[in-house]
């Protein structure tokens, strides 16, 4: 009789795997990837980009008196956010694309483990981005009318812990779309549609029912997290509803990828 | 051990895999043949948990593929040279299934060197050939020094050198006391790779069998007999209901009996025999034979299938 595996091993080697074995082996798929720092970048530039451009608008115009540090969160992330929404996707899409999907199956053939490992690893990623990014909408307030504007320890930290906490919301939003919709473009045209274009849809209908519901999608908790507004509800309602439709989404996108067929 | 227990996968209408019942055994290599579209690669992948069966069940050492904890630990594969993220490096790719199933990252180094891959570890896996890809791919099956490995058409791709080095590769680890199952649809292949054959035709088993019983259970294994009266054995021989074939002046090719029914009708009849050999089939005859009336999309005079991967691509 031929020895087994196990005993030439000479070990048990019932340890490790599981979720943190999961989470380990997306971490390192996810930053073995040149287009996460590509679109992590890009977020990041572009949302500090837009903070400069806006702050010197305001400059020119006169009008970043009393503003607050926060004020230009949501203008700033309004292009910026699709960067982030990319490298969401691309966390479950680009495997679907490539065939990698089945590696990752089979080397963790139970679902929702796949789903809570990628779910844990993008919410540490988009939400350290998000802050690094809110810190940039600051870096280039401060650099424009760093003079004018209202820099309160609180109106930084909103910035900064919004920004992360809007960038974690949208990006398991899209997770759990990609997982749905498997392939890379019909999750970005619907993150897209949902994000920028149904908003700007609602504003030109004026329909007040239509407005009411519009107010409660994921772009418009951007609001309330980043910039700090109040109306119609303050940031721990849009925390919350942000919350439960990343969470509508990711229950979604399980049940698909349970279901299916890899 | 792979254990599948009827099992079923239909798709809307088609039966693909049709009530499939198997048991592989340790210290084999089992080869799976069929023509395209038999089903192989679907029962391959329902054993991975890739595809879920309609009915019946595939099992790894006893239980479902997705209540294994580790299950690089007991089972390795190859599905296709594809299963890789091409904008990742081979050694991310393997370091990242390691981390998946708690395996040390050191195996990816020794993994990588048995398949050849040292040298081009830190490239992209979009850049590697399909030969490469292969080879990666057969990597990523050897992680976890798996007692089972399951590799799908494995030769693929592979050069000359590849080809022999994943047969003497298969050899060895079934002498490990493994258990390898591989799909080919390559029949020399088989012939010198594989210990026992499982063969299906649209979706159903066909036989299962050591392959030298296939060989010997095919009708075109026959007997050659040479004689001075032919045709007086020959009238003999149908008597005794075998079939008997004329080749030239004094040979008989029979089939439908054994040397010793050829030689007992000969001596009864008073015949002298001036040659009596056995004629073998090869695995090829014999698979074709067994394959005839399944083969789904075959030429219609029945040529042989053509040669490329089963797979219906699905991304």
């Amino acid at each position: 009789m031929a020895t087994t595996a196990q005993e030439r091993r000479g070990e048990p080697q019932q340890s490790g795997g599981g979720l943190p074995g999961a989470i380990a082996a997306e971490w390192t798929k996810l930053w073995g990837l040149r287009s996460t720092w590509l679109c992590l970048g890009v977020a990041v530039l572009l949302t500090g980009g837009t903070a400069l451009l806006a702050s010197l608008a305001l400059q020119a115009n006169g009008t970043a008196d009393g503003m607050t540090a926060n004020a230009l969160g949501y203008t700033s992330t309004l292009l910026s956010q699709f960067a982030m929404v990319a490298a969401a996707s691309l966390l479950i899409t680009g495997e679907y694309a490539t065939g990698a999907v089945r590696t990752t199956l089979t080397t963790v053939p139970a679902r929702a483990r796949v789903v809570l490992a990628k779910v844990a690893v993008l919410a540490v990623t988009s939400f350290a981005t998000g802050c690094v990014a809110g810190a940039a909408v600051i870096a280039g307030a401060a650099a424009v009318v760093g003079d004018v504007m209202e820099f309160e320890a609180a109106h930084v930290l909103h910035e900064i812990a919004g920004t992360g906490g809007y960038f974690l919301g949208i990006s398991l939003f899209t997770l759990g779309l990609g997982l749905l919709v498997r392939s890379t473009a019909g999750t970005l045209s619907i993150a897209f549609g949902v994000l920028l274009a149904i908003p700007s849809i609602s504003q030109i209908v004026g329909n007040e029912t239509v407005t009411a519901f519009v107010d409660h999608t994921p772009p418009m908790t951007g609001a309330s997290l980043m910039s700090g507004a109040t109306e119609p509800y303050g940031w721990g309602t849009g925390a919350l509803l942000l919350a439960a439709w990343a969470a509508l989404a990711l229950a979604a996108g399980y049940t698909a990828l349970a279901r299916r067929d890899a | 051990m792979i254990s599948l227990r009827n099992l079923t996968k239909r798709y809307g209408d088609k039966v693909v895999v049709d009530r499939l019942s198997v048991d592989l055994a340790p210290g084999k290599v089992t080869g799976f043949l069929g023509p395209n579209g038999a089903g192989k690669s679907t029962t391959m992948r329902m054993v991975l948990g890739l595809d879920r069966p309609t009915a019946g069940e595939a099992l790894v050492d006893g239980r479902p593929y997705a209540e294994l904890r580790h299950p690089m630990r007991r089972i390795g594969a190859l599905l296709d040279a594809k299963a890789v993220h091409s904008g990742r490096t081979a050694r991310n790719h393997l370091t990242a299934m390691a981390r998946s199933n708690g395996l040390p990252v050191r195996r990816v180094g020794e993994v990588l060197e048995t398949v050849g891959l040292t040298g081009v570890a830190d490239q992209r896996a979009g850049k590697f050939s399909l030969g490469m890809g292969q080879r990666l791919g057969i990597a990523g099956a050897l992680l976890g020094d798996p007692e089972i490995l399951m590799f799908d058409e494995p030769v693929n791709g592979l050069d000359p050198d590849g080809v022999r080095w994943i047969r003497g590769l298969m050899r060895s680890l079934a002498a490990e006391g493994r258990t390898v199952f591989v799909s080919s649809h390559l029949m020399s292949e088989m012939q010198t790779t594989a210990d026992q054959l499982v063969v299906i035709g649209k979706g159903r088993l066909i036989a299962d069998a050591p392959i030298s019983e296939v060989i010997e259970a095919s009708s075109l294994t026959a007997v050659r007999v040479r004689t001075p009266r032919p045709d007086e054995l020959e009238q003999q021989l149908l008597v005794a209901g075998m079939r008997v074939e004329r080749h030239g002046g004094d040979e008989l090719i029979v089939t439908g009996g054994t040397m010793d029914r050829i030689g007992g009708v000969a001596h009864q009849a008073g015949v002298r025999l001036n040659e009596l050999s056995p004629r073998a089939a090869s695995l090829e005859q014999a698979y074709m034979e067994l394959t005839a009336s399944s083969v789904e999309f075959g030429a219609p005079s029945g040529a042989a299938p053509a040669e490329g991967t089963d797979d219906r691509e699905r991304v």
